[in-house]
């Protein structure tokens, strides 16, 4: 298993933010997590990424228990499992290409190989020609599609991808999507989508994870989980879905 | 210490060391400029280091009249006396003065300073003497005893008194350290102690209790109050119509106010406001159930020349010595309150006009006086006509004031202030005179009739005259006679200020009303520290005797009450120039201080604010950032300082580098206002597997307000 998440619990002072929380994802598999507002989506990505520490449980990535790395090891690990933001949070000040340079050549990739990869990063999301442009001079979709981009030039094992179409024009959510979709079929990586997009997770995943209240409260291939609509939140994707 | 590792870290490191450097460089290249130029500044305005020796103030608008006098009051002292107009500051010109060396003498140079006052617009004075020690903040008699024990100090050429200072010249420099160490013990292991006791105290009795402490007593006229101004309140107090209330039941307190009927057709009513034509009284003492005090509004010698005697003949029996008896009322709450008892009112003046007409050995003697006094009067009428109008205009009692600190300021100017003291005698004699004569004649006081003295001696003008003590006479008669020779002094004199002030003297008593003469005396009693009735003793003691002790002793030995403030007997300095090359220097400290603030606080906010918010975002403990700030404040201001020199009073290196403290901590606290950093930047560097250091280098400091730190940190980024 390529991530295993063993009953990880968070609290923000008394708030649940996770409720014993465990899921999985093998290598090359499209796992699409989907819940309410405030369900713990995020938190679990966060603590995926060591970006927020939990209060119990453990998280495995590729066997290793992640809560004990040191430093250079979280860096490391970052390094290996991409994380798309719902805001794209791209470094302002620099051109397209150099957001994607900037993890490669500090990571340590000779600056023309990073430049090579970065491109062909580029190119899988359909952006070569913007790659001297400032983020301030894109779209939404295509600083999302950069994101993605400044990701998988990384050439992680696994993506975290945190509502990645979330703070679009839903005329822009396609655009997304669709690289999403590819990045999906090719199975090169692991990804954890959380999204709201049934069509999406219908679509490219593989298995959906239905979480509510900090807790997972279905798990399964998508057609099931929304068939047997075991769940109230099932049966409002699943409702969704028919209309 | 695993911070370091990361190049970032190191070069963050050489920043704060490079910023130290700079800017100690920065704040001591600053006050060393300023420096310079106050070394010019001084050399304009003090010459070199022995080249003058006495630098003249004159009020600049008196520039050209008072170079001219100056040469010629010097070269009248001696030919060969060098005078150099220097810059003006302040409103001040200055004359830079040479003296010959045979002029090096206390005598000689005290007779010098003393013919500057002939100056027009003379403003003071300052000794450049070198090598030299000066002796401040010393008391009249202390700054005497000062300059003789001064002159006997080996090494010492001269000991020259002016103001409350003592300026000892030296033989040679050599001998200063030795000479300062002398004056030192003589002044500062010594302290001045003045006793304030109850009217009633005995002071031969305080002075023998004291015996034990004192090392010699400074009292100038047994009461603490320098010599001119004593015998000014004195006589004062002597002219002022004297209030006694003997008190029924209820006794008054001292600073009650009691009204009295004065001059108007019928008593006070309780209940109303006093009238204008009614006295009113400040109770100033009282023993038992009889209080004494002051008129303070109202005027009571219309009462005394018809006094309004009461039906039952008088209930004081002094009231038969001439006087008149009231009733008095107490004031409550500015309204006439129930009577308290019976007002005596005896009048010095009336009686002493009264003397003056008188046969015996009174009457012959203050006729003799009366003489003296006309022929001052005369000499003082000339001189008030020098008076200008401008001065004129200024108001009467801000004058009277002004004069009496100047009289208390002492000032070596002994002359004039005798003179002062001795013309207000003269204008109080010559008003008594014209009372007396208006008394004869049947004239209101004061219009101006000059009758030879023809006073009715006996009851016939309503009472019989107040028999003098011999004490009282002979001291009028001395003022008197010091008053020709004064008088003649002053006529030397120019300075419009003093005669603006005799002026004013001579139109103030000379139109005094009872209330206007206790004015003057709070004035007098004011400015000399103290009033009449609370004798003043002036100690010098060893430093180490307690006052507290002091009082115990005295308390026990006399049953007295006393006050005691002791304070230092003086302070060694050194002299002018080395006084002013110090403050010279103490600004210059102060300047690095304010350029070392401004330096660390620059720092602090466009470099290290960044770095601080910074942390915050990459997730560091809030209390750690603020530590950091607070150590990174601590060494910025206090490195800067230290190395710069800056000095503030009551501020070292340790002080500082704890003000830096604070303001690295409020930097910590404020950082992101101070300069924002995107948090969502941040998050993704660290998404990206970047270490903290090259988040702050590639993506933070860019972004960052323009310091030291993106300079330096320019030359290492990959990412331009």
């Amino acid at each position: 298993m390529l991530l295993h998440v063993d009953k990880v619990h968070k609290r923000y002072g008394r708030r649940v933010a996770l409720a014993g929380v465990s899921l999985s994802v093998a290598p090359g598999e499209t796992v699409a997590v989907m819940g309410p507002s405030g369900c713990g989506k995020s938190t679990l990505l966060r603590c995926i990424h060591r970006l927020t520490p939990w209060d119990e449980g453990e998280i495995y990535f590729d066997g290793a228990p992640v809560g004990p790395m040191r430093p250079a090891e979280v860096r490391r690990l970052r390094r290996q499992i991409g994380f798309v933001f719902q805001h794209f949070h791209l470094i302002e000040r620099l051109t397209v290409l150099d957001n994607i340079l900037l993890g490669l050549v500090l990571g340590g990739v000779p600056k023309e190989e990073a430049v090579d990869r970065a491109r062909s990063a580029l190119a899988r999301v359909h952006l070569q020609a913007e790659e001297s442009l400032y983020p301030a001079q894109l779209s939404g979709g295509q600083r999302q599609r950069v994101a993605i981009a400044r990701a998988l030039a990384l050439a992680p094992r696994l993506m975290l991808l945190d509502e990645p179409t979330a703070a679009l024009d839903p005329i822009l959510v396609g655009e997304v999507l669709e690289v999403m979709e590819d990045l999906a079929r090719t199975r090169s990586t692991g990804m954890l989508v959380v999204t709201h997009e049934v069509r999406f997770a219908m679509r490219a995943a593989d298995r959906v994870v239905l979480m509510d209240g900090g807790a997972v409260v279905d798990d399964g291939p998508p057609e099931e989980v929304f068939a047997r609509r075991r769940s109230r939140i099932a049966q409002s994707y699943g409702r969704l879905l028919v209309s | 210490m695993s911070l370091l590792r990361e190049p970032f870290w190191k070069e963050y490191v050489i920043v704060i060391a490079l910023t130290v450097v700079l800017g100690a460089g920065c704040a001591a290249g600053t006050a060393r400029a300023l420096d310079a130029a106050f070394g010019e500044a001084t050399k304009s305005l003090l010459g070199d280091a022995g080249q003058y020796d006495l630098i003249v103030h004159v009020r600049q608008d008196y520039r050209e009249a008072a170079g001219r006098e100056l040469a010629r009051v010097l070269a009248s002292r001696h030919p060969d006396i060098g005078v150099v107009p220097g810059i003006t500051v302040a409103g001040n010109a200055n004359f830079l003065v040479k003296l010959p060396e045979s002029l090096l003498e206390q005598e000689a140079l005290e007779d010098v300073a003393a013919g500057l006052a002939d100056v027009p617009g003379f403003n003071g004075y300052t000794w450049l003497l070198e090598p030299s020690v000066t002796v401040s903040g010393l008391q009249p008699a202390m700054r005497d005893l000062v300059a003789r024990e001064a002159a006997a100090v080996p090494g010492v050429r001269a000991a020259v008194r002016s103001g409350s200072s003592v300026t000892v010249l030296l033989e040679g420099i050599e001998g200063r350290e030795r000479v300062a160490a002398a004056l030192r013990e003589l002044v500062e292991g010594r302290q001045v102690v003045e006793v304030r006791l109850p009217g009633t105290s005995d002071l031969n009795a305080v002075r023998s209790a004291l015996a034990p402490f004192v090392i010699t007593e400074l009292s100038e006229d047994g009461s603490g109050t320098p010599p001119s101004l004593a015998v000014l309140r004195d006589v004062l107090a002597s002219l002022a119509t004297r209030v006694r209330v003997r008190t029924g039941a209820e006794p008054l307190e001292v600073g009650e106010w009691v009204v009295l009927q004065g001059s108007a057709p019928s008593p006070p009513v309780p209940g109303a406001p006093p009238s204008p034509d009614n006295l009113v009284v400040e109770i100033a003492r009282v023993s038992g159930m009889e209080a004494s005090g002051w008129i303070v509004k109202g005027d009571a010698r219309s009462t005394l020349v018809q006094p309004v005697v009461p039906p039952d003949g008088g209930a004081l029996a002094a009231a038969e010595g001439g006087g008149a008896v009231q009733t008095a009322f107490r004031l409550v709450e500015g309204a006439v309150g129930p009577a308290v008892g019976e007002a005596l009112l005896e009048s010095p003046r009336l009686a002493l006009a009264r003397g003056l007409a008188g046969d015996g050995f009174a009457g012959r003697e203050l006729a003799q006086l009366a003489e003296l006094a006309r022929e001052a009067a005369d000499r003082l009428g000339e001189m008030a006509a020098l008076v200008t109008p401008e001065a004129a205009e200024q108001a009467t009692e801000q004058r009277a004031e002004r004069l009496v600190r100047a009289l208390r300021a002492g000032d070596g100017a002994t002359a004039v202030r005798e003179t002062l003291l001795g013309v207000a005698l003269s204008v109080l004699a010559r008003k008594l005179q014209e009372e007396t004569a208006a008394d004869a004649s049947g004239a209101a006081p004061g219009d101006g009739t000059a009758a030879p003295a023809q006073v009715d001696p006996g009851t016939d003008s309503g009472g019989p005259s107040l028999r003098f003590d011999a004490t009282q006479l002979a001291q009028l008669r001395d003022s008197l006679m010091a008053l020709a020779d004064a008088a003649e002094a002053l006529e030397r004199g120019t300075a419009g200020e003093l005669l603006a002030g005799l002026l004013d003297m001579q139109q103030l008593v000379g139109s005094l009303r009872d209330d206007e003469i206790t004015g003057l005396l709070r004035i007098v009693e004011r400015a000399g520290g103290g009033a009449a009735a609370e004798p003043r003793l002036q100690f010098l003691v060893d430093d180490e005797v307690s006052p507290s002790e002091m009082e115990t002793v005295l308390r026990r030995a006399t049953g007295d009450a006393p006050a005691i403030i002791a304070a230092r007997a003086g302070v060694v300095n050194p002299s002018a120039r080395s006084l002013l090359i110090e403050l010279l220097a103490d600004v210059r400290r102060s300047i690095a201080a304010l350029v070392a603030v401004l330096v660390a606080g620059a720092a602090l906010v466009l470099d290290h604010a960044t770095v601080l918010a910074a942390l915050r975002g990459l997730n560091v403990r809030s209390t750690a950032v603020n530590a950091a700030g607070a150590v990174l404040g601590a060494l910025l201001l206090g490195g800067v300082w230290a190395l710069s020199g800056a000095e503030l009073p009551f501020l070292g290196t340790a002080g500082a580098a704890a003000a830096g403290a604070a303001l690295g901590l409020v930097t910590a606290l404020m950082s992101e206002r101070l300069s924002p950093v995107r948090a969502e930047e941040v998050l993704a560097g660290q998404s990206l597997g970047l270490t903290d250091g090259q988040i702050l280098r590639e993506i933070v400091v860019p972004a960052g307000r323009p310091g030291l730190l993106s300079l330096v940190n320019r030359w290492r980024r990959q990412f331009r």
